[in-house]
Order: C-alpha cells, then structure tokens, then sequence
C-alpha cells in the first residue's frame, strides 16, 4: 500500500524521461507501458485508501517535519482517480491526434512529467515539497501550450508569467510559514501556527498564488487564450486536470493548515469571486466565437462553482470535488471534440458549424452528453455536485448562491446549445459522416458517458472522500 | 411506481430498435405500453380512492438523504390516467400522421415515449429532486419534439424559446423546493420527512420568514410551465410543432404540469393572502384574454393554443382561490378540458393534412366531405362549449359555482363570476369558430377541383374515442365521481364527497347559472354571426403581445453586454494583466496585515559604512533604472542592484548565497543583452498617469515585501529544524559533507529531484520550441515555394497566425492599443 503511493509518482515520471530520450517503436511502448502503469498504480492506491483508510510515506526514511512525507488520504485518491481516469483516456486521444505528427514529440515527454507532478501534488504532505510539484505543472503546462505554436506561443508565455508568479506568491507564504514554526510538514504546520498573524498574511497569499493558477476571476485572463490556442490533447488536459491541482492544494492547504486562519471574510470573498466567475466567464462563452474559445471560457464559468465551496462548507465540500471530477470529465471530452472538429472541417468558427453533426455524428453526440453534464442536468455528475452546492447554499440561508447556481446553470445551457443547435441544423444538406475514427470518437463518448455515470456513483465516492476525513469531522 | 415510469423509458429505447426491424411493431409497442400503464393506473382506482396515496421510495444516494420518492394520489392518478391514455391514442394517430416521413416515425415514438415517462414522473414525484429531473426532462423532451422541422429557421427559435422558458422556470422551482424543505427543518420537522413533499403539507410554510421568496420562486415555475401571461408566449409559438405533438403535449400533459404543481401545493403553500390575490388574478386574466385572443385566429392551431391558455388560467385561478367547491371544478374541468382539447388537435392535424388549410374560415362544408372527423369535432366543440348534456357542461357549472360559494368577500365573488361568465363567452365564441365553418355551406370551401378525403381509420377513431368520452361522462356522470373526488381530497387536504348532476334545479344558484350559460352562448353566437359576415385579418396583431419582444431583448442584450465588456477586461497588453495579478496580491496580502497589525520586532545590529555604501549603491542604479530610456542602460542598472545584494549576501556572512546571486545576475546580464539586439534600442513610455499608477503599485509592492520580511525575521520561531540537521550530520557524518548538502540530497531529496526535472522539463521546453520553429520556417519556405498539399491541416494553423484573429480572440495583444506595439513580438523572439 505504502509503496503505490510512491510507483502512482514515479512511472509517469520515468516514462516522462524515456519519452523524450528514446525514438521509434521503443518510445511509443514505452509511453504505452507508461500510461497504463501510472493508471493501474493509481487504481490500486485509490483501492487501497477506500478500503484501508489514510496513510503515510515517509521518504527516504526521514520523518517529518523535516523530511518530506507523503500522505494518501480521500481527497489524494479522489484527484488521483480523476487523473488517472482523464489521463489514460486522453493518451489514447493524444495518441491518434499526434500520430505521425511532430508537435508530439515534445508533448509525450511533457505531458507524463506533468502527470507525475499532478500526483506529487495530490500525494505530498509537505508544503514545500508541494511547490516544486506546483512549478513541475507550470513549466510542463506552460510547455504544453507553447509546443502548439502559432497564437499559442504568445498566449503559452503569458501563462508563464502568471504561473511563476502564482507560484511565487504560494512560495511567499511557504516562506512566512517556515519563519513561523521553522517547520513546511502540513501536519506540522497546522498544530505550530497560532493565532499570528504572520499565518493570515501567508494564507492570503498561498490563496492568491493559487486563485491565480486555478484562473479565478478576475485573475483568469491567461485562461481562455491559452487553453483555446493550444493542440486539442494539450487543451483538454489544461483545462479538464491543470488547473483542480492549483484547486485541490487550495483546498488542502485551507482544511488541514490553516483550519483556524481561514477566516468568513476570506472564504465570502473567494465565494463573490466564484459567483462573479460563473457570471463573467459564461456570458464570454455564450459570445465566444470559436468552439474552442467556448468551451475555454466555460472552464473559467465552472471554476466559479468550485470556490463556493469556501463560504458554504459542511456537504459542499464533497460537492465541489464532485463536480471538479464531473467536470474534468465533461471539458476533456468537449475539447477532444473540437479538436475533432478543427482537424475535420479545418476551423471551428461556430457562425460555420451548420450540419456539421451529419460529418461528426458520434463526436457531436459526446458534446451533448458532455453538455448535460456540464449544464448540471440530471442525472449526470455535474447535477449532484450542483446539488449538493445547492443544499448547502439553502441550509445557510445564502441568497447569493441560490440565485447564481441556477443562473449559471441556464447560461451553460445557453452555450452549449450554440454549438448543439446549429450543428444538428441544415443536417439534410451536409454531407456524409466522415469514416469512423477510433482514437477521434470514443475517447470523448467514454468520457461524456463517465460523466453521467458519476451521477449514479455518488456514494462510493462520499465514501473514498471522508477516507482520513479530509474536510474535518468526517465530510 | 418507479416500474411504470421505467418501462416507459425502456419501451423509448426499444421502440427506434424495433422501428428498425419491423415498423409495424413499434407502431404497436408504443400505444400498447400507453394502454399497458393505463390499465395499470386504472387498477389502483379503488385502492387510491378508499384508503388513500400511496407512497414509494428509493434511495438514490445512501446519507446524503437524496431518495427517488413516489406517491400516488388522486392528483396524481387522475393525471397519469390523462397521461397514459391520452398518450395510447395519440400514438395511435401519430403513426398514421407520420406515415409519409416514416424515417423520423421511430425517433418520435421514442421520444412520445420518453416524454410520457417525464411526465408520469412529473406527478407521480415527492421529493424535489425526482420532481426537477422529470420536470426538466419534459423540457428536454419537448424541446426535441417542438423542434421536428429542425431545418426551419421557426422551429429551431421555437424550440429553444420553450426550452429556455420552461428550462428557466424549472430551475427556479428547484430552489423553492430546496427552500421548503430547508423551511420545514428549519421549524423541527425531521430531515428524513421533509425531503417529502406531501410530508410538508404538515410544516407551517406560511409561517416561515422564507414563505414569500418560496411563494416567488415555485409559482414563476409553475406559470412559465403552464403558459400563464405574460410568460405564455412561447406555447403559440410551439405550435410549430407537428400536430399530434401539439395535441399531446400542449393540450392534455406537459402544459398542465404547472396547474398540477399549484394544486400540489395547495395544501403546503397556500391560502395566503399573496397566494390567494397573485394566483387567482393571473389565472383570471390570462382566462379572459386568453379566450378573446383566441376568437380571433386565423389558424385553427393558433386557436386551439390561445383557449388552452385560457383553460390553464382557469385551473390556476382555481387553485389560487383553494377553496372546496375550487378544488372539485379544478378536478372536473381538468378532465373536461383533456377530454375536448387533444380531439380538436387531433382533427385539426387531420385536415391540415386532408385540406392542406388550417385556417377556419377556409374549410366550409368540409364536415360533408370528411365525416368522421366532422362529428369528432362536432362532439368536442359542444363540451368545449359548455352545452348539456356533455361534461363540459358539468365543469362549467362547478366553475360558476366556485365564485357562488365564494363567501369570503363578497365582491370577490361577483368579480370570479363575472370572470368565469366571460372566459365561457369567449370559449365558446372560440368552439363555434372551430366547428361551425365545417358545417356551414357557402363560398371559401376548400379547393373544389382537389376535393379533401377522409383520413384514414386510425386518424378518425383515436381522437373520437376521447370525444365520446365527453359525452359518456356527461351522462353517466356517476362514473367519475369517485375520482373527482379523490383529486378534490388532495388538493383541498380534507376529504372531499362529490355528487354530479346535469340537472340541479332551478333554486339559487343554480338558476342564476343557467340563465349566465344561456347569455354566454348568446353572446358567442352573436360573437360568430359577426365574424362570419367579415373574419378577422389574416395578423392579428392581439397575438403578439410583449412577452415575445422582451425574451427577445433579453437574449439580444447578454450578447451586447457580454461582447462590449469583453473588450475593456478580456484583451490588452501584457502590463494591464500583470498590473491587475499585482494589485490583486498586494491586495490580498495587505488585507490580512492591516487588519491584525502587530509592529515586527527585530533584533537587527547597527549597519557598518560597507552596508550603507552598497545599499546607497542600489538604490542609485533603482534610479538610474527607472529613468533611461536606452534599454542597455537599463540592462546594466538591474545587473548593478542585483550585484549590490550579492555583496550584502557576502557581508552577512552567507557566501553560498552570494556566489548563487552573482551566478544568477551574471547569467541574465548576458541573456538580456543577447536578447537586445533584436528588440528597439529605447524602451516605451507610457503616458504621465499611467506611469503615476503603476508607481503607486510597485511602491505599495515594495513596501508589501518589507513587511514581509520583517515578520518572517521576527524571532519568535523555535530553532529546532536547524538543531535536528545539525545533530543529524554529527551522528552520521558520512552524509555529507556540508549541511547544504547533507539538506540538499538527503534530508529533502524529493524536493532537488523535483526541481532537477523543473530544470530539465524547461530545457526539453525551449528545445522543442526551437527545433518546431526551425522546422516551421523550412517547411513555410517550402509551402510559399508551391506545395499545397496537407492543406486541411494547415488551415487552422493559418487561422491562428492571422494577426486579427489572434487580436481579437487570444486577448494578448490590443490592436486599439498602440503605446506597445512591440510587445508580443518581443515576447516571442525571446523564446525562440
């Protein structure tokens, strides 16, 4: 048990080296070998933690507070088994996408070190430890980008910027804390801080760190131009697990660290944010001019979502991880497709989609089933997460909340629909579906349809969540 | 419960299947599960009627107290029993309608089925959650079925307007169910109860300080479902739909779904003054004008559409006065309506089809030529118009007796009269509009040269069927007494006995009532002769009311809004997002320091003349810095500074930091000026405020930064890590040889390996991005040479390059703005 722990870092990690020194045959095996043991690793942890519980790693046999130690605890496994389930989907996309192409040259390397940085981050119980993971997933995501070229170079270095800076504002705070306690084990951290205020000062900026990374309003401009220019593959990636790892440390760090700093004001403000992003970021998708800028700007929408967590708290918490796995899903499988839709019809201007279903039937069919769970429509994963946002937001008598979920809710229905509606229109006039690609339709109809599947699944995952109770008393 | 509903979703998944294999068996599947779950509603008539709902519930989320709940009551019979045989004789006819576009028959049938399982769900759910997915499905549904012609511009806006209204109105009840469960927790009901929402009609919702945001949000649900004004635009709109799906969804199921909700909740939620005055007068209005609107069409759809508006402002407004007397004619005129409106869809349909024409002005003397769907119309038109001895006679009756047995306020009671008298009026006015022309002879008849035929068997006998039924309930009235009262018991909350009769006598009120019957057809008949002599013009600008133009202006204004702030927040130079990212954080840090300021206590010594000079030293490069215009100058002042905080590494004896630091600063001199020569010699200037702001900013950044540390050297931290690394190396000493390292490849080796792979993943980077660059410009070479093959993939890469696009849509460079035009390019030959 312990040891997977270690193996869910290290193949990707590994495969992420030979990707890049190898060539030929050997490096495809080799990535293959890759993706399937970081997933059967990560599937066995997720097991391991559901059944037996959180549970530590020391590394190197130093303990903490001074070494750095890794911890499995619900909240680890959950964001692992969403990257491992979006991941492995996604490779077998990127797979076909890039095939006798040279941008995957530099995305196979990039994107398993980015994989084994998202697991470090998942896994680490040090916060130290957790910002070299931090900058692992910048530098490969930024990389990730730029390898795109054309407008995705511009937009890759302005991500650069703002992820070095988000990172050294978390680093900032990191500082300030080691100067409190002279200690960066989590654990340690959260039993040495006391009521100072240097801890208030280093939670603010962790949080603006990584309210920046995540793309919160109104720090989320980098996003869109970014995620929309990138290769599909990149894009789904970017936007369906990149930026739940700057969430989940977020989350981590205010549960389990900073529990007693974590003030109403502050955890009201992040929640006006996510209300402002759900607001901004789907009135910009309902007026996007590209599928793919749609479906960018819809990550900074849900986003929004996610941070009400803050303010509600209690049942919220699971609700939000459950609808950033819902969602992971859904937007991985929206940009699958249009990057489908880009390599088929040479552009996705949405003004020019019409009957482009009758090309793209199965590609178009997973965009609305991603939709649906998108939208929050029952039954599908993104529904109970919304559920559960909103029962939250009821018991506590949050106007605010109650108001914005529906609304947001019904503007997502409004721009998924601008992709869906004239798609199906003029369908008599289009012409014959283009030949069935394996790579090209299933990876986004698995993911659309793992979506809805979470809408029936929500109680192991209750279970897996409350596992070391990550959200205190017991989630 | 949940069986009835899943055998109509199963039946759904296999209906396309079986269309596919044999047509002829999913024609029969379809009606044969509608009259399948007929019957079985009809088999828990007696149970219903004599010991009361039934109650069914499935966990759905074990803990989160989410449970699929069901109850069958007499609402909710009454209402499944409409939906499902309804349901069998419409797909009965639908399959003869669809019969030249067989290619779409199987996908409809489908979805007819899928729907009628929402519906079912509808009013059969208990809990908020099973009654929003089914509420919302029917949306779904129905968006698909109003969009049949999605090729046509009319649908597709149709379509979506119904969606969005109806979607829109869901969502909102959601949150009011959400709030009357939370209400009831709230006054000690028990969570596991008051997920129920029969359960809740024990709790004082009334009486809860949340009463009126409730009331709001589940009656705006209600009303845009059920098309009360001035939310009813969208259903004449979705007339665009093929007729049998008219007939079944907006005449008989899902516009009904918001009179059922009123009813439902009743007994949780009103009798209240707001209930009572918001309720019954929207239901009223939208009874009349409804009605008036509808005499004047010139289609026989539009017609029918605007009197079902009228009909569901009937039964709002009787589940708004609440009353006993209300809750039995809400019950009868319920089935009433179902029973007269969807044959009038259904023969509609027929001679649209037969006649090519549904305008009723055009089609005299057509009853001759199409008999049976004359007398069904003939049938139907007679209880729409309240004539005895049809049901609609009794429903009417019941209606007037409503305002007579209204005793709370007495000109309240004139005023639902006079109402009632007048929603009648028009109703019938609107019966003979759509029955008289086909029985009359004269000129305008259908074109004689082409004269219409009867549609086939199963065209004719679906919608008489439900005709006769009008009659047969009119006379042998005993038949539904039991069942109306059973409705009556669950909207009013209290048992409830009805006795129906044709004949009350002639004492008050019941010889008032007759007396108002006779003049409302007076009237109608009066009404007719006028029309008939001149009809109304072929637009009728009654029909267009605002409801339409203000959804439109709404939709139209999140498009302005949105693309008008796009452009001041979303594009921009590079300075304004990292001036935004800067604010944000000096903001974020500063909040928390202001508001729990603690002077920072430092034990620093006295500084000697070498610090001083270098610190003098650095602030005088700042200068030089900020001053220059020539960009090697300005290279060389930041070498300066950073070489300066070198030297006060090296003093405070911390030589390991100081070589780091002239590494480093060394490192970017020389990339800096490498990087020069492709970029203008001077810098740019931005205009007086421009430059004051951003000063204001880094000033406050700077300041930020020194507190920072001077926190994070105040020495109240126990020195223990440095202890235990100390004590660490001592004992093994074969570690390393220096503590620096020792921490480095030991103690926290993750953290160096971490950064050896940032380090070499940044190398991988920029070789990549160099290699792709070099490869991009030979092959560019080639392609300018005459290539043009690949040139699907090439196009949305040239796309990207376009300098307009990559303006307007990656946000990263302004074209409005030109104080910085070489910025972007300056940030892509620095990479490559």
């Amino acid at each position: 048990m312990a040891w997977a722990a270690a193996w869910v870092i290290a193949i990707p990690c590994v495969a992420g080296a030979l990707a890049f020194a190898l060539r030929g045959a050997l490096r495809g095996l080799f990535i293959a070998l890759g993706v399937a043991g970081a997933t059967a690793a990560a599937a066995a942890l997720v097991v391991f933690v559901a059944r037996d519980g959180a549970r530590d790693l020391a590394l190197g046999g130093w303990l903490a507070p001074l070494g750095i130690r890794l911890r499995a605890d619900g909240l680890s496994a959950f964001f692992i088994a969403l990257q491992a389930g979006v991941g492995a989907i996604v490779s077998g996309y990127a797979a076909g996408y890039f095939a006798g192409d040279r941008e995957g040259k530099a995305f196979w390397p990039l994107w398993l070190t980015l994989w084994a940085g998202l697991c470090g981050l998942y896994l680490t119980g040090d916060l130290f430890n957790a910002y070299v993971a931090l900058e692992l997933i910048g530098v490969t995501a930024v990389g990730l980008v730029a390898a795109s070229g054309g407008a995705a170079l511009v937009a890759g270095l302005r991500y650069l910027i703002v992820t070095l800076t988000g990172s050294l504002l978390y680093l900032a705070g990191v500082a300030l804390v080691y100067a409190e306690i002279g200690a960066v084990d989590m654990e340690a951290a959260a039993q040495g801080l006391g009521p100072s205020p240097v801890a208030h000062v280093a939670l603010a900026l962790m949080a603006a760190g990584l309210l920046l990374k995540t793309a919160v309003f109104p720090m989320h401009f980098w996003l869109p131009p970014a995620h929309a220019n990138a290769a599909a593959p990149a894009s789904a990636i970017l936007s369906g697990l990149v930026i739940k790892g700057s969430f989940y440390l977020l989350v981590r760090i205010w549960n389990d660290v900073f529990s007693a700093h974590a003030d109403d004001m502050l955890a009201e403000l992040m929640g006006v944010l996510g209300v402002a992003a759900v607001i901004w970021g789907s009135a910009q998708a309902i007026v996007a001019a590209r599928v793919k800028m749609l479906v960018a700007y819809s990550t900074v929408a849900q986003v929004g979502y996610l941070l009400m967590a803050f303010p509600l708290g209690g049942d919220a918490w699971p609700g939000a991880m459950y609808f950033a796995a819902a969602h992971g899903l859904a937007k991985a499988a929206m940009f699958a497709v249009a990057g489908a839709i880009a390599r088929e019809l040479g552009h996705d201007d949405i003004a020019k989609l019409g009957g482009a279903a009758g090309t793209l039937p199965a590609g178009f069919f997973a965009f609305a089933l991603a939709g649906v769970s998108l939208i929050g429509l029952p039954p599908s994963g993104g529904f109970l997460g919304k559920w559960l946002l909103l029962s939250a937001a009821a018991d506590h008598d949050h106007m605010l909340y109650l108001a914005a979920i529906p609304a947001g809710t019904l503007m997502a229905a409004g721009y998924v629909f601008r992709v869906i509606a004239p798609a199906l229109a003029e369908l008599r006039r289009a012409p014959r579906p283009s030949p069935w690609r394996l790579w090209r339709e299933a990876p986004p109809l698995v993911l659309a349809l793992a979506a809805l599947a979470l809408g029936f699944s929500l109680s192991p995952a209750l279970v897996l969540l409350s596992r070391g109770a990550p959200f205190g008393g017991g989630g | 419960m949940l069986i009835a509903i899943a055998t109509a979703f199963v039946a759904a998944i296999l209906a396309p299947l079986l269309y596919r294999i044999k047509q002829q068996l999913a024609t029969v599947l379809a009606p044969g599960v509608a009259l399948g779950l007929f019957a079985y509603f009809a088999s828990k008539i007696p149970q219903v009627t004599e010991d009361g709902p039934i109650l069914e519930s499935h966990v759905w989320v074990p803990g989160m107290n989410v449970h699929a709940s069901f109850i069958l009551d007499g609402l909710g019979l009454v209402f499944a029993l409409l939906v499902t045989g309804i349901g069998a004789l419409i797909f009965t006819y639908a399959a003869a309608y669809f019969a030249d576009e067989r290619d779409r028959l199987g996908g409809v049938l489908s979805i007819f089925l899928l729907f009628m399982g929402s519906m079912l769900g509808v009013v059969l759910a208990d809990d908020a959650i099973t009654l929003f997915i089914f509420w919302e499905l029917t949306s779904v549904t129905s968006f698909f079925l109003i969009g049949y012609k999605f090729y046509t511009e009319k649908a597709k806006k149709s379509a979506l307007q119904a969606l969005v209204i109806t979607g829109a109105g869901g969502l909102v009840l959601l949150v009011g169910l959400l709030l009357m469960s939370h209400a009831a927790i709230a006054q000690g009901m028990p969570p596991e109860e008051a997920r129920r929402i029969s359960a809740l009609a024990d709790a004082d919702i009334q009486g809860h300080s949340l009463y009126t945001a409730i009331f709001v949000l589940v009656v705006l649900g209600a009303f845009s479902k059920s098309a009360q004004m001035p939310l009813h635009f969208w259903l004449p709109g979705a007339m665009v739909a093929p007729t049998p799906i008219s007939a079944y969804l907006h005449s008989a199921t899902m516009v009904k779904a918001g009179t059922f909700l009123l009813a439902r909740l009743n007994p949780q939620l009103g009798g209240t003054e707001l209930w009572f005055w918001t309720v019954t007068t929207v239901g009223a209005v939208t009874m009349v004008v409804a009605a008036a609107i509808a005499v004047f069409q010139r289609d026989l759809k539009s017609v029918l559409a605007y009197t079902t508006v009228s009909a569901l402002g009937t039964l709002t407004m009787l589940a708004g006065i609440g009353t006993e007397t209300a809750a039995k004619a809400f019950a009868l005129f319920l089935v009433v309506h179902a029973l007269y409106k969807a044959p009038l869809f259904m023969a509609a349909g027929t001679i649209d089809k037969k006649a090519g024409t549904r305008d009723p002005w055009a089609i005299r003397g057509l009853a001759y030529r199409m008999r049976g769907t004359g007398i069904v119309i003939a049938l139907a038109c007679l209880s729409m118009a309240g004539i005895p001895p049809f049901f609609g006679f009794i429903g009417k009756e019941e209606l007037y007796a409503t305002a007579f047995y209204y005793d709370d306020l007495e000109w309240m009671s004139t005023a639902l009269a006079v109402a009632a008298w007048l929603g009648a009026a028009f109703t019938a006015a609107a019966a003979l509009v759509v029955a008289l022309p086909a029985f009359s002879r004269g000129p305008g008849g259908p074109d004689p040269s082409k004269p219409p035929k009867e549609g086939p068997l199963r065209m004719v006998a679906a919608p008489a069927i439900l005709a006769a039924a009008g009659i047969v309930l009119g006379t042998l009235n005993v038949l539904a007494e039991d069942l109306v009262a059973a409705v009556a018991t669950s909207i009013y909350d209290a048992p409830v006995s009805v006795t129906l009769a044709l004949w009350h006598g002639l004492e008050y009120p019941y010889g008032v009532m007759l007396l108002m019957s006779a003049a409302s057809l007076a009237v109608a008949g009066l009404l007719y002769a006028k029309l008939s002599s001149k009809p109304p013009a072929e637009e009728s600008k009654l029909g267009r009311l605002q409801g339409a133009e203000v959804y439109a202006r709404v939709i139209d204004g999140i498009y302005k809004l949105a693309g008008a702030t796009a452009r001041v927040v979303q594009g921009g130079p590079l300075h304004r997002h990292v001036f935004i990212v800067t604010a944000v954080a000096i903001a974020a840090a500063a909040t928390p320091i202001l508001m729990r300021w603690e002077t920072p206590q430092t034990t620093g010594t006295q500084p000697g003349i070498p610090e001083i000079v270098i610190v003098a030293l650095g602030i005088a490069s700042l200068g030089l810095l900020i001053k220059a215009k020539n960009r090697l100058v300005q290279t060389a002042a930041a070498g300066v500074i950073g070489f300066a905080i070198a030297f006060l590494f090296a003093i405070y004896s911390g030589p390991d930091l100081a070589i780091t630091q002239l590494m480093v600063e060394t490192l970017m001199v020389i990339l800096l000026v490498l990087v020069l020569h492709r970029l203008p010699a001077r810098s740019v200037v931005h205009a007086a405020p421009k430059r004051i702001v951003h000063g204001v900013i880094a000033l406050a950044g700077g300041a930020l930064v020194t507190v920072l540390l001077l926190l994070a050297a105040s020495p109240r931290y126990p020195r223990d890590a440095s202890d235990f690394y100390i004590a660490h190396l001592e004992e093994e000493p074969e570690l390393a040889r220096n503590l620096i390292n020792a921490i480095l490849e030991n103690f926290r080796a993750m953290d160096t390996l971490g950064e050896i792979v940032v380090l070499a993943i940044a190398g991988v980077g920029v070789t990549a991005l160099v290699k792709l660059h070099k490869l991009r410009q030979r092959e560019e070479g080639e392609q300018d040479a005459g290539s043009g093959d690949d040139a699907g993939q090439q196009a949305p890469r040239e796309a990207q390059n376009d300098p307009a696009a990559r303006g307007a849509e990656a946000g990263s460079e302004d074209p409005a703005d030109p104080s910085d035009p070489a910025e972007g390019d300056q940030d892509e030959e620095r990479s490559s």
